[in-house]
This record gives C-alpha cells, structure tokens and sequence, in this order.
C-alpha cells in the first residue's frame, strides 16, 4: 500500500533536502492515498541515510548527495526543497533546467499544510471504514445467531437477505429468497397480507408488528409475530428489515389454555344447570352447619329464599330437634350419612319428609372444606304410598268381610224361617197361653227377627246389596243428583233447623256414571254431616255444597269436585286415617254400621275417583269429591266391598 | 181342582242348605202353597222331568251346578216357568237386574219372609199373564185351520189344559 502511485498527469517531483522536514513530507506522502498525492516522487536528492531509507521504503530512489551533483531526472517538473534551516531556495533554481520549477520554503510549508490535512482526512476516512467492517461483520454475526428470523427487503419488497433460522423456519435455502417477492414464495392471499404492512413501513417510515400464520407445503403451519422497520437514508426508506419470531408453540398452549377455560366455565355452567333445574333440594354447608348455598328446589320445597337462610345452621331446617345435628356429625366423621325419613320444617311449619344425604368434600389440603346435602321431598309419595296400602288393606278387609258375610246370610235365613215358623205356629197352637205370656212372648219373638234384620242389613251393605245399581250409566248432572239426595234426607235436615247452602258454578259438563251410585255416596256423607252436626248441636247448623271444576294438570282427565261441609263435631286427627275403615264408626252404638264410608271410598275407588277430607273439631269437616267425568267402562256394576 | 179353591200356587225350591230349604218348603206350605224342595241342581231338574212348576226359587250359588245353569235348563223343558234367584253374593245383582239372566226377579238371603211370598206372587202373577197370551196366540191359529166347531173344541180344549187355563 505504501508505494507510491500517482496518475500519470501528475507532476513529476524531485525531493531535495533531509532532516525533519524532509521526513515529515515523506511520511505525509506515505499515508496519503495515491489517488490524492497529485505528485509523482521521482527522486530525492540528500546526504540524510534516515531519509534515504524512508524514501527507498516509498519506492523514491535516491539521486544524489545534492542538487549539484546530480542532474535532475529527464522530464522532472519540480524540484521541491525541503532542506532544513532559513533559506530562500534561490541557490537551487541556478542548478536546474529551465522549465524546471523550484519550490522554495515558503510554498514547501504551504504544501506541508495541504498534505497534512489530506493526511488527516484520509485517516479518518480509513477509522471509518474500519467502524464499518467492525459493524458489517456484527451485523452479520447478529443475523446469525438470532434466535429468530431476519430477513432485509428492498423498497421494491424483494428479499435481499434472510438469515438461517428464518429459512430453516420455511424449510427453505436462504439463496432461494434472494431477489424474490412474498409472492413467489406463499398464498396470493397471505403474500398480500405481508404486503400491505410492508408498504405501510416504507410509506410512513415506521416501525410495524402484527401477527399471522404461515402455510407449509406438509400441511402445516407457522403461526408468527413479526416487527418491521424501515432501512432509512436521509430520513429516506431504501429497504426494510423484518424480525419475525416462530410463536407456534406459544399460540399451541395458548389455544390449551384457551380451550382449557372454555371447559372450565362450560363445567361450571353445567353445575350451576344442575343445581339449578335439579328437582331435588341441593344444598352446602361448612363443616360447623352454616349454610352457604340453596338451589332453587330447596327455595321451593322448604319455603325459605337464600336471602332468608344462607349463613343459619342447617340443624333449622330439621323438624326436630338435633336430627341434622347430628346428621352431620355422622358425615364429618364418615365422610357419607343418609336418612331415608328425615322430616323438615317447612317456613310455614308445616313437616314435609324427606330423603337426604349429607356427603362431606375435602379440600386440596385434605382437612374438610364443605358437606353437600342432596335432598328430595318423598311426603307425596309416602301419602301415596300410605293411600295404596290402605286402599289394598281396605280390599282384602272387604274380600274377607264379603265372604264371611256370605256364610253368615244362610244361617240368618234359617233363623229369620225358623223365627216366622215359631210365631205363626205359636198363633196357631197356645191358645191356652195367657195373654201377657203371649204377649212376651211375641216381644221376643219380635226382639229375634229385629236382630236378624239389623244382621242382615250389615251383610247386606258388605256384599253391595245396598246399591241397588240400575247397572246403566247415563250423563247426569252430579248438582241434580246432589239436590235428590238433599231432598232424601229432608226429614231431618227439617228437625234439625239445617241450612243447605249452595254454590254450584253453572253450565257443568255433566258426567257418565250410574246415577245410583253417586247417590249413594252423596247420602253416605250427607247423612254422617248430619249426624255430626246432632252431635255438636250448633247454634247455626249448616251445610255447604258446592260443585266446580277440579284444577288439573295437563295429563290429567278432566274432574268434578265436590265439596260437602259441615259446622259438626269434626273427626280428630288421630282417627282421620281410620274412617275409610271397615266397621270404623265414631257413632253410639247400633246406629252406626261402620260401612258408609268405606261403601263410599270403594265406589269412589271404581268410579277412578278421590275422596279427601279435612276436619277439626273447631269448624267441623270437609269433604272433597273429585269425579272423573268418564269413569273406566268396568264401574258400572255394584260388587262388595 | 174345584172352582171354590183357589189354585195352589206350584213351588219349586232348590238349595244345598237342607235346613233352609225344609223350613222355607213348611212356611210357604202353610201359605197354601204345593210346594217341593231339592237340595241340589241335578235333583231339581229330575223332579222336574216329572212334573211342572209354576215358579221355581232357586239358589244361586251351590256345588256342581250354580243356580244359573239350573235356571237355563229348567227353562228349556219349561219355557215359561217363572225364576226366583235367591242369593246370598253380590255380584250377581247388578247383572239380574239388568236383565242379563231371564229370571222374574232375586231375592238377597236372609229375606223378609212375606217379601218372599210376594214375590212368588207376583211370578205365578205374571205366568198366568204369559200362559193367557200364549193360549189366546194358539187359540187364534186353531180357528184359522180347524174347519169344523167339533175340531176347534177339541184343540181348544188340548190348549186349555196345555196352558192352565181354566
């Protein structure tokens, strides 16, 4: 690098002199680039080795000790003195040819100074370009390393470079980028994408993110996040670079962690649907009893709101005392707990029995966090269940009865025969007997047929006989039925001072059954509300009957309900559930046959009807009919009990 | 059968209770009543091979062979025998009263005893009514083909003893 080379138009130039000076030019000379020296060093021409040698390391040969030794070179077209010292430098324009210029001191040193700053420019010049080299080759080694994909783009988005990781990250060679657009390489549609942020980098100058996804030819696919700022010179983009980041895993777990909460909230919402449609009373408490959850089953079927209940001892929900309690006590200690008949108290005090289990969940550090209590109302179906098995005892009490009455009705015949023959006979044959003996006699005789007519009828009433059934079922107006069977009754409603209230509502359908039967439970039970309101002797006696529409739900057939009350002595709870039984009779003995309302259930019971009665010894009692208005086609017949 | 005597009502009664049967047989006996008993079906209907009744009161329920099968065999030899059923079981009732079995009537066990004479009443009652038009009914077909009043005396004569009518 340190020869010197000028071009050829440069002037030719003899160096005279040594000592600082001169070595000061030579070096200025050295570190000077060739193409602005703007001098061709021919010679030099001094007594100075130092110089001479510095000047040989230049390619400058030595001509001579001095200028008057030696002949400038041919073609030499200036002599430039740089002896050291003052002088004018006229002493050597004498020795050199005319044409031959000479420069003295004076424009030596104005050289000097030139030289010197074109010296300094050209080092800074050579520091600059090394900062560069320094830069490209860190920029490279960025480019690299980077863990993650960097590509370079002219303004007319064709790639100029693109790094390993981001070939390797399209499964491609960095040389196949090289001049092409995102077009070549990808989707119109996704290519188009790219496109339009990367105009918008180069139009606004400006740093641009967003994310998208990359197709690859197996089928898969890049998900990234790129950032994209502008390559700018004078303020002015000539390319642009983009750092793309490969985020297919994190957007993987993403998508998990997404997908993950939807089943979470999803789960949750199937709870809070179960907890919320269950029919079934569901509820929470902490391990010491305090309520912390109610469903709206448990609002429904013990009456109390959340409001009202949540944060109470669930031991207040039982109808006795320490039943809960010690419910949960069981379950803390077995972890499970179950009553099959376990009575709550209703808001409004009424029991209602139920089914419950208390089941204790334990938290993640194991200690006990909260007992679920499940929970389901059985009253109904135990009402139900105590109907089915009472209406089954009731039949196979009246089978028997039915039977056992059958027996009887041949002996009672042969009695009532035998009886009729002593007293026709006695008719015939005592004459001789006084009149009062006769006269006893056929008190007794009358006392013994009385009996067996009083036996007959209760046989009589077992086996159906009372029902004199036409057998034929016609439509009837159950308020017309219930009138006749007012007016039967009529000489003792008068004797009493009874009042019939009525309220029918109008225009009712009317019902197919056989009239018989009906009537005969309207006089069962208006003749018990008779005989109740005796017994009570009331200052107002009264009856109410009324007739309506039965409320119903959809799959129900359509009923008449019928109400007979009464202002009587009433029926204490304790004997409620025994006045459907046979020979059950609360009346004085031999007036009441314990039959009637037992004839009545089981005629109900044919007809596919109910019987439900309410009473307390306050108001009196409560009969309610329901009557289905198409009975099943079997009803028609009477048949015992 | 004299004219000044009313006409002894025939009764047959039919029960596998012989008590029953024998005492019931001596009190209507002693309301001028001819009356003959059987303990079972299969008697009842021997007798019945015999001679004719007027009415026949039967009990419903007995072994071998129920009232209802006696009453439907009695009536083939005699169409116009009047039944009774007595009985003792209430299902029967609804299905006699509506008329699904061809008796007059049935009387439940134990029974009013003068009922019962009422109503054995009221069946030869209705023979009599049966047995007057289905004479009159043939009477009428033998005057439309007898010729002769020789003829005609004689088949009415036939028909008055086949039809009680005095």
């Amino acid at each position: 690098m340190n020869r010197i080379e000028t071009p050829a138009s440069s002037p030719r130039v003899v160096l005279v002199g040594g000592g600082e000076r001169t070595a000061t030019f030579l070096r200025q000379l050295r570190d000077l680039d060739p193409d602005t020296r703007h001098l061709l060093v021919v010679g030099l021409c001094t007594e100075d080795p130092a110089a001479t040698e510095l000047a040989a390391q230049l390619n400058v040969p030595h001509v001579g000790d001095n200028l008057a030794d030696a002949l400038p070179p041919e073609g030499t077209d200036l002599i430039v003195d740089l002896r050291d010292g003052e002088h004018s430098g006229e002493d050597l324009e004498a020795l050199v040819p005319s044409g031959t210029q000479v420069l003295g001191p004076p424009a030596v040193d104005l050289l000097h100074h030139v030289l010197g700053s074109a010296v300094e420019d050209r080092r800074a010049h050579v520091r600059k370009h090394s900062e560069l080299l320094d830069l490209q080759a860190k920029l490279s080694h960025f480019m690299e390393f980077a863990p993650f994909a960097i590509y370079m783009k002219d303004v007319g988005l064709k790639y100029q470079a693109i790094n390993k990781v981001g070939a390797d990250m399209l499964s491609r060679d960095p040389a196949d980028f090289t001049g092409r657009t995102d077009f070549d390489l990808f989707p119109a549609t996704v290519a188009r994408r790219i496109q339009k942020f990367e105009m918008e980098v180069l139009n606004k100058s400006r740093t641009v993110k967003f994310d998208g996804v990359l197709p690859l030819p197996d089928d898969k696919r890049i998900y990234f996040s790129a950032t994209l700022f502008p390559i700018l010179r004078d303020d002015k983009p000539i390319g642009l670079y983009g750092l793309v980041e490969d985020t297919t895993e994190l957007h993987a777990s993403e998508r998990q962690l997404v997908r993950q909460r939807l089943q979470i909230s999803e789960t949750r919402e199937y709870l809070q649907g179960v907890l919320k449609y269950s029919q079934d009373m569901i509820f929470l408490c902490r391990p010491d009893g305090a309520l912390i959850a109610f469903n709206e089953a448990a609002e429904r079927i013990t009456g109390y709101g959340q409001d009202d209940i949540l944060g109470t001892h669930v031991q207040d929900l039982a109808a006795r005392d320490d039943e809960l309690a010690s419910l949960l006590e069981e379950t803390l200690a077995e972890g499970h707990a179950v009553r099959y008949e376990l009575k709550l108290k209703r808001r409004d005090g009424a029991d209602i029995v139920t089914n419950l289990s208390l089941t204790l969940i334990h938290g993640p550090d194991n200690q006990p966090l909260e007992v679920v209590g499940i929970c389901r109302d059985i009253t109904k179906r135990l009402q139900l269940q105590e109907n089915l098995i009472r209406s089954e005892r009731l039949a196979a009490i009246g089978k028997m009865a039915a039977g056992v009455a059958h027996e009887i009705n041949n002996p009672l015949a042969i009695i009532e025969t035998v009886t009729g023959l002593i007293e026709e006979t006695m008719a015939e044959v005592c004459h001789d007997l006084d009149g009062e003996s006769r006269a006893s006699f056929k008190n007794y005789l009358d006392k013994l047929l009385f009996q067996t007519r009083r036996c007959a009828t209760i046989t009589h009433n077992l086996l159906g006989f009372a029902r004199k059934s036409s057998g034929t079922r016609t439509p009837v107006r159950v308020t017309e039925l219930l009138d006749e069977a007012v007016e039967l009754l009529q000489p003792d409603t008068h004797r009493l001072g009874l009042e019939v209230h009525r309220s029918y509502v109008e225009d009712l359908p009317s019902m197919n059954v056989d009239p018989m039967l009906l009537e005969q439970i309207f006089v069962n039970l208006l003749g018990n509300a008779i005989d109740a309101i005796e017994e009570r002797d009331p200052a107002h006696p009264r009856i109410d009957l009324s007739v309506a529409l039965a409320e119903r739900t959809d799959d129900e057939d359509e009923r008449l309900a019928v109400t007979i009350k009464d202002n009587g002595v009433g029926i204490p709870e304790e004997n409620l559930k025994q006045i459907f039984e046979l020979f059950y009779t609360s009346k004085p003995a031999g007036k009441g046959t314990g039959l009637g309302l037992s004839i009545v259930h089981n005629i109900l019971q044919k007809l596919g009807g109910e019987i439900r009665v309410e009473s307390d010894a306050a108001w009196g009692t409560d009969f309610t009919l329901l009557l289905p208005l198409q009975p099943p086609d079997d009803a028609a017949y009477g048949t015992p009990l | 059968m004299s004219e000044a005597a009313p006409r002894k009502i025939k009764v047959l009664l039919v029960d596998d209770e012989e008590d029953l049967v024998t005492l019931l047989a001596e009190r209507l006996t002693k309301r001028q009543m001819d009356v003959v008993y059987a303990t079972s079906g299969e008697e009842a209907l021997t007798i019945c091979a015999e001679r004719i009744f007027d009415v026949a009161v039967i009990d419903l329920k007995m072994p071998h062979m129920d009232g209802v099968e006696v009453m439907q065999r009695l009536k083939v030899s005699q169409p116009l025998i009047e039944t009774i059923m007595f009985t003792g079981h209430g299902t029967m009732e609804s299905a006699l009263e509506a008329g699904k079995l061809d008796a007059f009537r049935y009387v439940m066990k134990p029974c009013d005893f003068d009922e019962l004479v009422g109503v054995i009443q009221a069946a030869y009652e209705q023979r009599r009514t049966h047995l007057r038009l289905k004479y009159e009914e043939e009477l009428q077909q033998v005057m439309e083909h007898h010729f002769t009043p020789l003829d005609i005396m004689h088949a009415s004569d036939e028909l008055r003893r086949k039809y009680e009518q005095d």
